[in-house]
């Protein structure tokens, strides 16, 4: 016993050790790098462990901790940057900040034509550069590794070939192309030399060449001068903007408040659609729950029945709609569902003459129809499952007395067998209800939403409100509306949680059923 | 807090080792590209010294991982993408212009490197890709000299009780539907004074626009064209000889192969006298507009990508046509690929600013409308139209 105690120590020192020595090796890169806020995250997660590990009071956290990790990376993470999200402008031509979007519009640089370059020599060892020399029609130019234009007299150079090419300066050699790439090019393509009205940088691998930036900041006034035109663009709230309106590319990422939850309230496009997709919503989720757990539900309490034979056979066939990825079946349940060359309406022709034609998928309610249906298909395995296992749960003695008592089928199913089966299966309900109220990929792979209720509103018929921030997000006006279908995302966040949370309350009374037995 | 938030996805994922670093070009290319930029990158630093790192992303994640990376400092230097990203990220301010060397632009195809521009040149585009007339010539041994022709033919040939289609194309898709809207004149976005694309000037329900799409409608009406042709469905009626034309890609030449069928690639007839104008989609290189390596990667993209020798590479890997002239030229005596480059020759590029991210819901709409018989042409487009502009804010 001792000696397991030792082991187990010295394993957890061993360990913890490492731990530590990763974290602050992990920390240390973060600094090199300049990633300050990264610093804390490593040795703040080192010293939690060694305090899960170490402290005999934290011991039931032991087990709860991993859980709770995932938990914040996973769930708590995500719902906070998307409330985040939904108070900024983030969308297309918002998404730098604005320091960033200074500092592109900055570097931007006209393009001369034809474009002037000058070869140069560096100087120097591969661990120090001394000098950088280019030569131009005006004469040879000294170059610090600082950026800055040095005299040439400050220099002492060999020049014994008289070519204008040094082949030392103070005492250094040229270095060649490969050295000086591997060696200096990171410090040197930072550098932007002063050069008449825009600068020299570094432009190929053996040339500077001479740029003229396209816009100027000025911090007096907060704009950019466009130095072709002279035009001023004054930093807006989120953008740069001329007087007469016109606007630069790329704007910047802001905090708005509530304005974004206004623009759902005002602007019509947004909300117009809103009450349609979330009536269909309750509705998809509702009669998705409901169809597939009374189609499942009946089907265990037939194959419950021992006296029914080959009941191992039907089980296993009824259970193949469950083991078929739902990303094939769906597919091929829309080919079936195909107006001109479906299955269904190929069948429904041939019995009934040509010209029938069920537009299955074209048309709001068949649409509607179609994908209930499709997913009744897909789950009732699932609540069949689960309703036999729960069925087996009850105890037979219930039902003798209740015959004895002169109970009919249908009283000992309403009174008995109901009842018992909700108080386990009420909560995976509720589960399958804001599973489907959020199901995205069956409406995705089967009519992304369609058909069109209202052309140009993203919202179809069969959208979802997932589904619709879906659009919002990925197909909005100028690309991707990002802090719009955070907003929406919010919203069914919130309704989700109050469905969810008053359903689990009423549950709570279910289970008064049970402890009464 | 953005920042942040990545840094610490970053560090879950383990990813630090991918940002772009001064001195070494880090590459962002998907399985089929990735192997020809390994190699060009081996050649690269073989030569200079400077290191080439190529990590795999999937096609369709790359903008949207770009997106994010990019502004952190955590983004490559290139991506390989399309040219209809590039008004979306231009306007985010993530690429860098580029200036190309005038004896390299006069060998690139000139509506590729049109395609690319947004206000600047922001991209090197390789391959270039449209609709054409794809047909079985068993069924119709040559294509007719006109649509009409080709119209009387499905006539004939038509019977949705077998099933048997003479002609489809992929329904409601605006995509491949957009020839019998160009035809007649019919447009997405307006040309400015400065050749920029204006946003405001939509062209949606323009009479052009409205008279092919009557064209199109009447094809419906008369049963010739059946509606919700899908992709999984026409591919399919294609594969077992069911279709003797459509309008289709380079894309759908694989499965037609695949199955036995021999397939012949020839423009889109004319409509009327009118010559359909496919949308052109490029495919090429962007370079972020956060990479410390511009002096290298221009190096490395003008004088190893854009070779003969390169594209040609590219193109055995990918074979779409080659929107560098010299190994286009090289390439050109495959009929089909001849056919293809013929169609999309009379095309447009798809408008590449991100106001058309706006435009493919509404107008796909109103063309599932005119397929299904639901509303007039002109009412439907006009709708369309309307939407956008509210979106967009023209009035």
């Amino acid at each position: 016993m001792r000696f397991d105690g030792l082991g187990k120590t010295l394993l957890k020192i061993a360990f913890l050790s490492l731990l530590g020595a990763g974290a602050v090796w992990w920390a240390a890169l973060a600094g090199m790098v300049g990633d300050w806020k990264v610093i804390p995250f490593p040795i703040l997660g080192a010293a939690g462990i060694a305090y899960l590990l170490l402290s005999p009071r934290a011991y039931p956290l032991r087990y709860l901790a991993p859980g709770l990790f995932f938990l914040v990376v996973m769930v708590l993470v995500p719902v906070v940057y998307n409330v985040y999200i939904s108070f900024t402008n983030y969308s297309t031509g918002h998404i730098l900040s604005k320091e960033q979007a200074i500092e592109v519009l900055t570097s931007k640089e006209i393009p001369s034509s034809p474009p002037v370059r000058y070869p140069f020599v560096a100087y120097g060892t591969p661990d120090y550069l001394h000098v950088i020399v280019l030569s131009t029609p005006e004469g040879t130019l000294f170059v610090t590794p600082r950026g800055e234009l040095a005299a040439p007299e400050a220099y002492e150079i060999i020049d014994a070939d008289g070519d204008g090419i040094p082949e030392e300066v103070d005492g250094y050699r040229s270095l060649d192309t490969r050295t000086f790439l591997r060696a200096h090019y990171a410090a040197v393509q930072r550098i932007r030399v002063p050069w008449k009205e825009g600068w020299l940088r570094l432009a190929t691998l053996r040339e500077f060449g001479y740029f003229i930036p396209r816009y100027r900041y000025d911090p007096a006034r907060d704009a950019l001068v466009d130095q072709r035109t002279g035009k001023v663009y004054y930093a807006g709230p989120d953008r740069f903007v001329a007087e007469d309106g016109e606007a630069l590319d790329p704007g910047w990422v802001r905090w708005v408040g509530l304005a974004n939850y206004l623009r759902f309230i005002r602007e019509p496009r947004f909300h117009r659609a809103f009450g349609r997709v979330f009536a269909w919503n309750i509705v998809w989720a509702v009669l998705s729950v409901v169809l597939s757990f009374a189609l499942g539900l009946a089907l265990a309490i037939l194959l419950n029945d021992r006296h029914l034979r080959f009941r191992r056979l039907y089980r296993s066939l009824l259970i193949v709609p469950y083991a078929i990825p739902a990303f094939i079946s769906v597919l091929i349940w829309k080919g079936f569902f195909n107006t001109n060359v479906g299955l269904f309406n190929q069948v429904l022709q041939s019995w009934l003459g040509s010209s029938l034609r069920v537009p299955w998928l074209d048309d709001p309610f068949w649409a509607r129809f179609s994908l209930i249906f499709t997913n009744i298909w897909l789950t009732y395995p699932y609540m069949m499952l689960v309703s036999l296992g729960a069925l087996q749960a009850i105890p037979g003695e219930l039902y003798e007395a209740a015959a004895i008592d002169g109970a009919g089928p249908w009283q000992r199913f309403t009174r008995i067998t109901f009842p018992l089966l909700m108080v386990s299966i009420a909560p995976l309900l509720i589960g399958s209800f804001s599973f489907n109220f959020n199901n995205f990929t069956i409406i995705w792979l089967m009519t992304q939403g369609g058909p069109v209720v209202e052309i140009g509103s993203q919202a179809g018929a069969t959208d979802i409100l997932l589904s619709y921030a879906y659009k919002l997000a990925f197909y909005g006006a100028r690309g991707n509306e990002y802090s719009m279908a955070a907003v929406f995302g919010v919203i069914v966040f919130a309704i989700v949680a109050v469905i969810s949370g008053i359903s689990f309350t009423h549950t709570k009374a279910l289970e008064e059923v049970s402890r009464g037995l | 807090m953005r920042r942040l938030m990545l840094a610490v996805a970053l560090l879950v994922l383990g990813a630090l080792a991918f940002a772009a670093e001064p001195g070494k070009i880090l590459i962002w290319a998907d399985d089929t590209r990735a192997p020809v930029f390994e190699a060009l990158g081996k050649a690269y630093t073989e030569a200079t010294g400077i290191p080439v790192e190529v990590v795999e992303v999937g096609f369709n994640e790359i903008r949207g991982q770009f997106t994010t990376a990019a502004p952190a400092g955590e983004g490559p230097d290139i991506i390989i993408g399309a040219h209809d990203w590039v008004g979306e990220l231009a306007a985010n301010g993530l690429l860098a212009e580029l200036v190309l060397p005038e004896e390299l632009k006069a060998k690139f195809d000139a509506v590729a490197l049109q395609a690319f521009t947004y206000g600047a040149l922001y991209g090197l585009p390789y391959a270039r890709e449209g609709v054409a007339l794809v047909y079985n010539k068993a069924l119709l041994p040559e294509v007719p000299a006109t649509f009409e022709e080709l119209i009387e033919f499905a006539r004939q040939f038509t019977d949705p009780t077998v099933p048997q289609y003479g002609f489809a194309v992929q329904n409601p898709d605006p995509y491949h539907e957009f020839p019998f809207l160009s035809a007649f004149g019919g447009y997405i976005f307006g040309v400015d004074e400065e050749g920029k694309l204006n946003p405001c000037d939509i062209g949606l329900d323009s009479p052009g626009a409205i008279e092919g799409a009557e064209y199109l409608d009447a094809l419906f009406e008369e049963g010739i064209l059946a509606a919700g042709m899908g992709w999984d469905i026409w591919t399919g009626l294609f594969a077992e000889g069911r279709i003797a034309a459509v309008i289709t890609g380079p894309w759908a030449i694989g499965i037609a192969k695949g199955a036995g069928i021999d397939v012949g690639v020839a423009p889109i007839p004319p409509m009327k006298g009118h010559t359909p104008k496919p949308f052109v989609g490029v495919q090429g290189v962007m370079v972020s507009a956060f990479s410390p390596n511009l002096p290298l990667v221009e190096d490395f993209l003008y004088n190893y990508f854009a070779t003969k020798e390169a594209q040609l590479k590219m193109y055995e890997r990918d074979p779409r046509i080659p929107a560098f002239i010299p190994a286009y030229e090289e390439v050109a005596d495959d009929p089909i690929l001849r056919g293809f480059a013929e169609s999309i020759a009379n095309g447009v590029p798809m408008p590449n600013i991100p106001e058309m991210a706006s435009v493919w819901g509404a107008w796909s709409d109103a063309m599932a409308a005119i397929g299904n018989q639901e509303l007039e042409p002109a009412s439907a487009l006009k709708q369309a139209a309307d939407a956008i502009r509210e979106v967009l804010g023209c009035k």
